[in-house]
């Protein structure tokens, strides 16, 4: 079961609980109020119906006795004479009644009744119609004229109207005039009768609502219903036992229950007026229905105390327990399904928090452990290099990659020779040894610098076998470099291993596929490369091939240019040739480009530098090729300023190769510091291309050069696309414009706007210029035309040694030199 | 203090100057009539020659004049206007004093038969008939008959003024029905009643039209009305088109008497001013100002032919063959008819 139902089962209960107790004391309460409510609504009603009524009957008893002492009713009792009583009193008798009816509308009937029950005289209200003449053999006349007293009121059943009235007369008596009124008996002489209808209670009886169901009515003491709210029970009987009851228990003032057609009943009663009971009527169902609509109320209160506490609770549970503790176990799902890389926060300081912290350091060491073993899955144990498994994943990413960016990248395969033969002599333990040093040898030698790349290289190594190892060297700038970086391999075991102080010779046989040509996914690659490796050995073990046997022969002759490179700088075989260039204007020689040449002793043959650059760049030879030629053309320059040569440059030729693998900057200023030569004997040349791509780092260097003094010329210029706005970044002093446009003066019109231009805007940029290829002396005639400064070419001097050159720049002989110049060149 | 005595000396002013004022007009008489029943000549003539006030208070029926006395128990007034009915009724109430004759010699000229319905104790005034009075472009039949107004067309909703008196508004709704007007019967006074309520609609009050410019007759409020004979002229003075008409199941014949009333303090000069407006010569100015029949012979001598001749004031034979005079009543008609008069009205 979840926590959270579990939380809501334990909280649930105690709500419904605490409810359900609070619930039934207000139930107990309030309905208790209720009830005392509805007996205090009764009693008033019957209070206040009563005591209104006593004084409206006390009202109509003196406005009687009021009536009663008019002169005209004293004047028409004693008319004895019937034409003076009938027509000349009872019209005004008859006016006075009417205007008493006038202020008293309730007072339906005034009547004058004689004492022998004779209607004398009567005004009645509307047109009710006067049933019988004489009164004298009802009820209540009859009573009027028994009694001593001169007074009457009761309830009568007025068969005019068929309505229950009160009927309130006083008998009227005079002495006989004439007598003397000390002696006179007084004779009764009529009564004044007032008929009075029960409107008046009938309307509070009307509005006196006792509860939803509860009325009042009136009986009079017959157990007539003489008034009820319900019109059709008007005239109906009561039980004589019930009005019995009611009629004992009304002169107590007392509220009882009975059971009235099944119903039980509450009941309270008083006689409000002589015969006549006023009765109020609530059914029991009216507590009951309270009691339920209260008992509604209160549940449904409950209800919402329960689900609002519930919720507030849950909330606040939610809050502090669970939703840590879900956290946690998210956690440990998380950990489960093998995913570590998460943080557990934890605010609170309580035992929660305490254990998410704990978590939080299971999960750490977790890690740790984990990290272990994914190292230990995917690498091999004894050397710590990635593992065939990550090895393959490595390679799958490389093809991805490459193809993506549209890159190269080479697959060695490499398996060590005669490692058999290591362990089944030496012991395994021997073996691992090798192992272990061979692959320590692999990762010193090949770092992602040392591999000649396009920029992006990086180095996998892995074990994959007993003593085979796969290596992807990616973002390769040609298949060369691999060869160069196999070569490296196969010179680093040349080194004997020591494995318990016993010197070990081993071989490396490497197979090398490239991709895409030698395969495009990693299966058929690993399978060429394994193949490759193969055929190394076939080929006598400890060498490399490609997969490709072309590129075989290629990198054969690489190695052996490499070979030569290396024994040139160690038999300093290198030389260094000189091709003078002169001042345009004054065609006098002011300074050479020195060019290196390569003694061939094999072959007994000159190398032109477009022949070994390559291999110079590709292998870093040129670093040592380049500071050589730096250093000789100083040493040099001194020489022949020491011979009295004044104001001349020489240039030389720097790969960017040389800016990205040393200091060019210390290298030339050591240099000139060690020839004590000032800075502007000397001028760099740098091709387009090598500084098209250069970053901040070669401008700082050349800006640094400049101030050496040394000038720096940008060589074959044209053949590049950049702009020369864009070369204002460089500290650029010179240009050297290509000898293809040279040609091309006279020869196309663009070639010769295009010469115009670039002079031009050098000029603007405020770049001298100097033009290469020069051979003709219509292209003399035509540059100095346009103001170039400097002009190169044979014919003004091919490429000559120091000697030939150092006659070329003494003075005497410079005027001359053109000529000689020009017969050598061609 | 200064109020004080100052307010005491103003009521002394005022019982003063009320004795020197009753002093002087010590001759002063006051007559309970109906209005517009006096020639104004005559009055001045007599107050003239006697060197005196005539007052004048006024009822609009019957029932009022009896109402106040009633109230006054016949104090207050010195001469009264009542009818022949109401005489021996007053007479009985001791209201009416007894008149000295031989100081009254202009009586001889009142015809005996006049005089037998006034009885001894007044003298009669004039006579005439009740009729119905209407205006005669207001309605689409003529009406001629008591029951043209008891059951009227129904334009007449509202319209209608029916005399406020027992006697005469009973008596109408008899004659309508073909009864007496005099019925003591209980039936006949019960389907009179009926007749009476069911009109009740049409009524706009029970009273005497005003016969001055005011009347509700001449503005057109009302369009019919209950009227004695000759108070019709006064009426057309103001508004020509008025039709008197004597109902064709006949009507009553009164009699108007002048009496003295017992509690005058002024018994002979009321007696002369009866006297003074019965000489021939009165008589006669009275007869035109009022335009009802005299009762004076000598007078009659003295009047226009065509006055005698004006069956408004004079009615047809045939006419009065078919009417009544008043007569005693019985006790029990007399309540009967008072609750329904009072029914009725109220």
């Amino acid at each position: 079961m979840r926590l959270k139902r579990k939380v809501i089962l334990l909280v649930l209960p105690l709500q419904v609980v605490v409810f359900l107790i609070v619930g039934f004391i207000a139930f107990q309460i309030l309905s208790q109020a209720y009830e005392q409510k509805l007996l205090g609504t009764m009693h008033s009603v019957i209070k206040q119906i009563s005591f209104n009524t006593k004084t409206y009957v006390d009202a109509i008893s003196s406005n009687l006795t009021l009536f009663s002492g008019s002169e005209r009713i004293k004047r028409y009792a004693l008319a004895t004479d019937d034409d003076i009583r009938y027509s000349l009193l009872q019209p005004s008798l008859l006016k006075l009644f009417s205007s008493y009816q006038v202020a008293y509308p309730e007072y339906y009937e005034i009547r004058y009744l004689l004492m022998d029950g004779y209607e004398d005289a009567r005004i009645s209200s509307g047109s009710i119609l006067n049933r019988y003449k004489s009164e004298k053999h009802t009820d209540y006349f009859k009573e009027m004229q028994s009694q001593e007293n001169k007074r009457y009121s009761g309830l009568v059943f007025n068969e005019d109207t068929n309505e229950y009235a009160f009927i309130f007369s006083i008998r009227i008596d005079f002495k006989k005039p004439g007598v003397d009124p000390v002696s006179a008996d007084m004779v009764p002489r009529g009564f004044l009768v007032l008929t009075v209808d029960l409107q008046y209670i009938k309307q509070q009886i009307d509005n006196s609502k006792i509860g939803e169901s509860g009325f009042s009515f009136l009986v009079n003491k017959q157990g007539n219903i003489v008034y009820h709210p319900d019109q059709e029970k008007i005239g109906l009987n009561l039980s004589s036992s019930l009005f019995y009851e009611i009629q004992k228990k009304t002169s107590v003032g007392e509220y009882f229950f009975s059971k009235v057609d099944g119903d039980l009943i509450l009941l309270m009663g008083k006689e409000i007026f002589p015969g006549l009971y006023l009765i109020s009527w609530l059914p029991e169902t009216e507590f009951s229905a309270a009691s339920d609509k209260l008992g509604l109320a209160i549940v449904l209160g409950i209800f919402l105390g329960i689900v609002v506490t519930t919720g507030f609770l849950y909330e606040f549970l939610q809050k502090i327990i669970i939703e840590p503790i879900s956290r946690l176990k998210d956690a440990a799902e998380m950990i489960t399904q093998g995913r570590l890389d998460f943080m557990i926060e934890s605010v609170s300081r309580d035992e929660i928090g305490e254990l998410s912290e704990r978590f939080s350091e299971m999960t750490d060491s977790l890690r740790a452990s984990n990290d272990e073993v994914k190292f230990l899955a995917y690498n091999d144990p004894l050397t710590g290099l990635p593992n065939r498994a990550l090895f393959t994943e490595h390679l799958r990413r490389s093809v991805v990659s490459a193809k993506r960016y549209n890159m190269l990248f080479s697959l060695f395969f490499l398996d060590l020779d005669n490692f058999k033969q290591v362990n089944d002599n030496l012991g395994h333990h021997a073996g691992d040894e090798l192992i272990c040093q061979f692959a320590n040898r692999l990762r010193k030698i090949l770092r992602p610098d040392d591999v000649v790349s396009r920029g992006h290289a990086s180095v996998q190594i892995a074990r994959i076998g007993g003593d085979e190892f796969n290596i992807i060297l990616t973002d390769i700038k040609d298949e060369y470099s691999s060869a160069v970086v196999a070569q490296r391999i196969l010179k680093s075991v040349s080194v004997p291993f020591n494995i318990d102080s016993q010197e070990i010779y081993v071989g490396v046989s490497i197979g090398i596929t490239v991709f895409p040509n030698d395969g495009d996914t990693p299966e058929i690659l690993l399978r060429n490369s394994d193949l490759a490796m193969y055929h190394a050995k076939e080929r006598g073990k400890n060498n490399f091939q490609f997969y490709c046997h072309e590129l075989n022969s290629k990198a054969k002759m690489h190695l052996v240019m490499e070979r030569k490179l290396r024994k040139g700088l160690q038999n300093r075989t290198f030389t260094l040739l000189y091709q003078p260039f002169v001042d345009a204007k004054t065609e006098r020689v002011v300074g050479a480009e020195a060019l290196l040449r390569l003694y061939d002793a094999e072959e007994d043959c000159i190398v032109s530098p477009q022949d070994f650059v390559g291999v110079a760049e590709d292998t870093g030879l040129i670093v040592e090729i380049g500071a050589w030629v730096v250093s000789e053309a100083c040493r040099q320059l001194k020489e022949w300023t020491r011979l009295g040569v004044k104001d001349i440059k020489v240039s030389v030729n720097v790969s960017s190769v040389q800016f990205k693998k040393q200091e060019m900057y210390s290298l030339i200023k050591d240099i000139l510091a060690f020839n004590d030569l000032p800075g502007d004997f000397l001028e760099i040349e740098l091709t387009e291309s090598s500084i098209l791509d250069g970053d901040e780092i070669v401008v700082l260097e050349l800006t640094r050069i400049k101030e050496l003094g040394v000038g720096i010329s940008l060589d074959d210029f044209g053949t590049g696309y950049s702009s020369l706005t864009y070369l204002k970044r460089f500290p650029i002093s010179k240009l050297k414009i290509d000898r293809s446009f040279v040609e091309d003066i006279h020869k196309t019109e663009d070639g010769t706007a295009i010469i115009n231009a670039m002079i031009a805007t050098s000029h603007s940029l405020k770049l001298e210029v100097t033009a290469e290829g020069v051979e003709t002396l219509q292209q003399k005639q035509y540059l100095q035309d346009q103001n170039c400064d400097f002009l190169q070419g044979y014919l003004f001097g091919k490429p000559l040694s120091a000697d030939e050159v150092y006659k070329l720049f003494l003075p005497e002989l410079s005027s001359m030199s053109v000529p000689n110049l020009k017969s050598l060149g061609s | 203090m200064e109020r004080f005595c100052f307010n005491i000396f103003f009521i002394i002013f005022l019982f003063y100057a009320h004795a020197v004022a009753a002093s002087d007009r010590s001759k002063e008489l006051l007559l309970l009539t109906w209005s517009e029943y006096t020639s104004p000549e005559v009055v001045s003539a007599f107050e003239k020659q006697f060197n005196v006030k005539v007052n004048f208070q006024y009822y609009e029926t019957d029932h009022d004049r009896t109402s106040i006395l009633v109230n006054s128990n016949g104090r207050g007034f010195d001469l009264l206007l009542i009818n022949s009915i109401d005489a021996p009724i007053y007479q009985k109430n001791a209201w009416l004093a007894e008149l000295n004759l031989k100081q009254m010699h202009n009586i001889k000229h009142v015809n005996q038969r006049w005089r037998d319905k006034c009885g001894p104790f007044s003298v009669p005034y004039f006579w005439g008939t009740m009729g119905i009075v209407y205006r005669t472009k207001d309605v689409k039949q003529p009406i001629d008959s008591w029951m043209d107004l008891f059951e009227p067309e129904d334009s007449l909703k509202n319209k209608i003024v029916m005399v406020r008196d027992q006697r005469d508004l009973l008596g109408a709704a008899l004659k309508a029905l073909g009864f007496s007007f005099n019925s003591n019967d209980r039936d006949q006074l019960q389907q009179a009643e009926e007749l009476l309520r069911r009109q009740k609609p049409f009524v706009k009050e029970y009273s005497y039209p005003m016969l001055s410019k005011d009347s509700a007759l001449i503005s057109g409020k009302v369009v019919a009305a209950m009227l004695y004979s000759g108070d019709v002229y006064l009426l057309r003075e103001q508004y020509d088109h008025l039709t008197y008409v004597v109902p064709v199941e006949g009507t009553v014949l009164w009699t108007d008497c002048l009496a003295v009333a017992q509690h005058s303090k002024q018994k002979e000069l009321a007696m002369q001013f009866i006297n003074f407006i019965n000489s021939p010569d009165m008589a006669a100015i009275q007869a035109q100002f009022v335009s009802y029949a005299t009762p004076n012979k000598a007078a009659e001598k003295l009047l226009p032919k065509a006055f005698l001749a004006d069956p408004v004031i004079y009615p047809l034979k045939a006419l009065i063959d078919l009417s009544e005079e008043y007569m005693k009543l019985s006790p029990e008609a007399l309540r009967q008819r008072n609750a329904i008069y009072v029914a009725i009205t109220q």
